[in-house]
């Protein structure tokens, strides 16, 4: 009996911190697109920022690429917020509360393309 | 090396055959034709020999072959060739080159040093037999001198402009080029169709060329003037002339690192070359087979 009630507990504990951590994070921040593809050394390219929170009613879009570039006093949902980015590697986009708390956070993953250059003719030609 | 006719009819055969039974096979041609940018270095093993079709000159011994290409932006340099392509799409490129005059190889001091060392190369002479032999004889009478007694033909550098064209497996090209260092002013154009074929890790390439060389490049190289008459050569004028090339190329990629690498190439010389009291053969073929390495 006390090895049940000890299980039942656990459970109920189990089940709380999963509750906890599927429910508290009542918000999200999207970009789009999330892929960024290139044959030159930066990504450039417009996206669209989507975001929604419950913890704070103003938020801050923390945007890291060549700078960091803060956006506050933004509106706890927004959607299609465009802005400009460029980088040389992953960019990451952040949203904070207005005391710069992160609440969440995403990436946009940038994928170098090497560049095939066309010959004169096949490699070891010799004649 | 000299060569019958059979060869060519041979090589003729080879590319029908090819045509017809490797087609089903075939993928695309893309992967072959296309480099990486930057430095690409690779070291090959194996023999073969690119045919001299000068008078006592050997035929020039391949054993070991290098590469070294880099590509960069729209330069390239593969061995010694230079190439800048400022004009290029999907099927098509426009390329600025330089690179070594072939035939200036054929009197190099290297193949001089290999000629001196087989000086009794057992060839036929080619003095005229005496009247009333009862053998008819050719219309070109040619009479051989001392070949080292002749004057120094140096390697010259050409530069010209490129044009290729990719039409599904196929690749049709043409160029023109003058010379860049300024020994014979002479011209140079050929043009050139190549048929590729890619199946697993074979590759298959065939190709015809139809090069034309000017009358001044002929008569710089081949040509029998002052110094070669008094050398023991017949006289002769340089005209503009053409080679005829068929060539075949396979290789076998064995990993990322390891490929087997051969070409063949058979060659003939118009009479305005052929003539020459210089040449000795005009019917050449060169190969190659070997082990390559790419870093």
């Amino acid at each position: 009996m006390m090895l049940l009630s000890k299980l039942l507990s656990f459970l109920l504990i189990c089940s709380l911190v999963y509750i906890d951590s599927t429910f508290a994070k009542a918000g999200y921040i999207e970009v789009s697109p999330e892929n960024c593809v290139t044959v030159e050394q930066d990504c450039v390219m417009d996206v669209s920022i989507n975001w929604y929170t419950e913890v704070s009613k103003t938020v801050c879009i923390r945007v890291t690429d060549q700078q960091i570039r803060l956006f506050c006093h933004k509106p706890s949902q927004g959607q299609n917020f465009a802005i400009t980015v460029q980088n040389n590697r992953n960019i990451v986009l952040e949203l904070l509360s207005e005391q710069l708390e992160p609440l969440e956070s995403t990436e946009i993953s940038l994928f170098h393309q090497h560049v095939k250059k066309r010959r004169r003719d096949i490699a070891w030609s010799i004649f | 090396m000299t060569v019958l006719g059979s060869c060519s009819l041979g090589l003729r055969v080879l590319f029908l055959i090819s045509a017809f039974c490797l087609s089903p096979m075939a993928s695309s041609t893309d992967s072959a034709y296309l480099a990486d940018e930057g430095v690409s270095l690779g070291v090959s093993l194996g023999y073969g020999q690119l045919a001299n079709p000068v008078y006592k000159k050997d035929d020039i011994p391949l054993y070991a072959l290098p590469r070294i290409e880099v590509f960069a932006g729209d330069f390239s340099f593969a061995n010694t060739q230079f190439a800048w392509t400022p004009v290029w799409g999907d099927n098509y490129q426009v390329s600025l080159f330089t690179q070594l005059n072939e035939d200036g190889l054929y009197f190099t001091k290297h193949s001089a040093i290999l000629a001196a060392v087989r000086t009794a190369s057992g060839r036929p002479s080619m003095t005229p037999p005496p009247p009333g032999s009862g053998v008819e004889t050719p219309v070109v009478i040619k009479r051989r001198g001392d070949i080292t007694k002749i004057s120094k033909r140096k390697l010259s550098a050409m530069s010209g402009i490129e044009a290729i064209v990719d039409w599904q497996n196929w690749r049709f090209s043409a160029y023109w080029s003058m010379e860049l260092t300024n020994y014979h002013k002479g011209l140079q154009g050929a043009l050139s169709a190549q048929r590729l074929f890619l199946f697993d890790q074979h590759l298959v390439l065939l190709g015809v060329e139809l090069q034309h060389l000017s009358a001044g490049l002929v008569d710089y190289y081949y040509g029998s003037a002052l110094q070669e008459m008094g050398a023991g050569f017949s006289p002769f004028l340089g005209h503009s002339s053409q080679k005829y090339n068929l060539k075949a190329s396979y290789q076998y990629q064995f990993n990322q690192q390891w490929q087997f690498i051969s070409d063949i190439k058979y060659q003939r010389l118009s009479s305005g070359i052929a003539d020459s009291p210089l040449i000795n053969d005009s019917n050449l073929l060169s190969f190659y087979a070997g082990f390559a390495w790419n870093f």
